[in-house]
């Protein structure tokens, strides 16, 4: 994908696909790391790709890799800077979960809790199953995204999908 | 990730016999596969012209409007020529071709139609809604106001097609025209 001042028909077109192929699932995963505005960051990710996609190796998996490169980077930017400044919001009744939940709050709830379940997990279990479930790497992309190895994410996903289970034991009890 | 990658992963560590923890995966799965959001404009711009034409179709909620729009100003422009003025053929030709595209693309909605060598002036009835402006009708712009055509040579060439089925009854009356050239808007009450 070689670029012509990085305005080629071929590279506007790869970009194209590119947004279309992933797209969605990029906001997904930005979603199930608690970013606040997903569809705002997933613009900014799809920006930064633009100029790297001349340089691109690997074919469909190195484009999807680089692309959840660039989303996890914009990832642990948000949690870094949100533990800097923390954020305030304004009281929404919404949210209050003291009051008692309505029967349309409870089937939202419902309809979510793999996403909660998810939220609930610490940073790099909830990183390395999103990583390996929601944008689909392999075990080596994942790591290379991560910066660790290959043995270490494997050891992640074991702990982060033994968490899992715990909790979803654990719902199960206190629904029953 | 499909459901064999996920038993791939389960049986990677050990929990392949899970089967709520398989369905949970499944869940956090879908979390990727929503509605992809609409671009940006900076993502727009540097998308292929196609994408662009498409999302634009696609995510226009007043396409029929533009449409319309576009083929009213294009009708405008071509009226504006003098030649195009001068030749009522080139003029009927011109709006013919407009009336059958927003037809096409606006079936439930009336379009004047302009017989061959017709001016197309007298193609919209002043009884119907849309010719409460009469400067708005398609090719008018190209007149002069020193301009003075009888009302009696205009009006009953009229064919029309009005989108409101009881307007075919009520009687046509060409919009009038002041001493000083100008146009007045016909009087809503002559169509009862």
């Amino acid at each position: 994908m070689a670029g012509n001042g990085g305005s080629t028909p071929d590279l506007r077109l790869s970009f194209t696909v590119a947004y279309q192929q992933h797209a969605a699932t990029v906001s997904g995963y930005l979603r199930s790391q608690g970013i606040e505005d997903p569809d705002a960051v997933t613009q900014d990710v799809f920006l930064a790709l633009y100029p790297r996609l001349a340089d691109i190796r690997g074919g469909v998996e190195g484009l999807r890799a680089l692309v959840f490169s660039i989303a996890h980077a914009r990832v642990v930017d948000h949690h870094r800077r949100r533990s800097r400044s923390p954020t305030f919001s304004e009281y929404d009744p919404e949210q209050d979960t003291r009051t008692t939940d309505s029967a349309e709050d409870t089937a939202l709830i419902a309809r979510s809790e793999a996403e909660e379940l998810l939220q609930s997990l610490p940073d790099d279990y909830r990183e390395v199953l999103a990583l390996r479930v929601i944008a689909d790497l392999s075990l080596e992309a994942t790591a290379q995204i991560m910066c660790k190895t290959t043995g270490a994410v494997k050891q992640l996903q074991r702990r982060a999908l033994t968490t899992l289970r715990t909790k979803l034991t654990r719902n199960g009890e206190s629904t029953s | 990730m499909t459901s064999v990658d996920i038993e791939e992963l389960l049986t990677q560590s050990g929990m392949e016999d899970d089967a709520r923890l398989h369905a949970l995966l499944s869940d956090i799965e879908a979390l990727g596969a929503g509605e992809a959001p609409a671009p940006s404009p900076e993502v727009l711009a540097l998308m292929a012209p196609a994408a662009r034409v498409q999302r634009a179709r696609v995510r226009s909620g007043h396409r029929k409007a533009i449409i319309i729009t576009l083929a009213v100003a294009a009708s405008l422009g071509l009226g504006a020529t003098a030649a195009a003025a001068a030749i009522p053929e080139v003029r009927s030709a011109a709006q013919n071709v407009v009336a059958v595209i927003v037809h096409a693309l606006v079936p439930d909605r009336g379009v004047p139609v302009a017989p061959s060598g017709a001016p197309s002036r007298s193609g919209i009835p002043a009884s119907t809604p849309h010719s409460s402006k009469p400067t708005d009708a398609p090719g008018r712009s190209g007149e002069t106001k020193s301009t003075s055509v009888p009302r009696s040579t205009v009006a009953p060439r009229a064919t029309t097609v009005p989108a409101n089925p009881h307007a075919t009854a009520a009687p046509t009356v060409p919009p009038a025209r002041n001493p000083q050239g100008g146009n007045v808007p016909p009087a809503r009450s002559h169509s009862h």
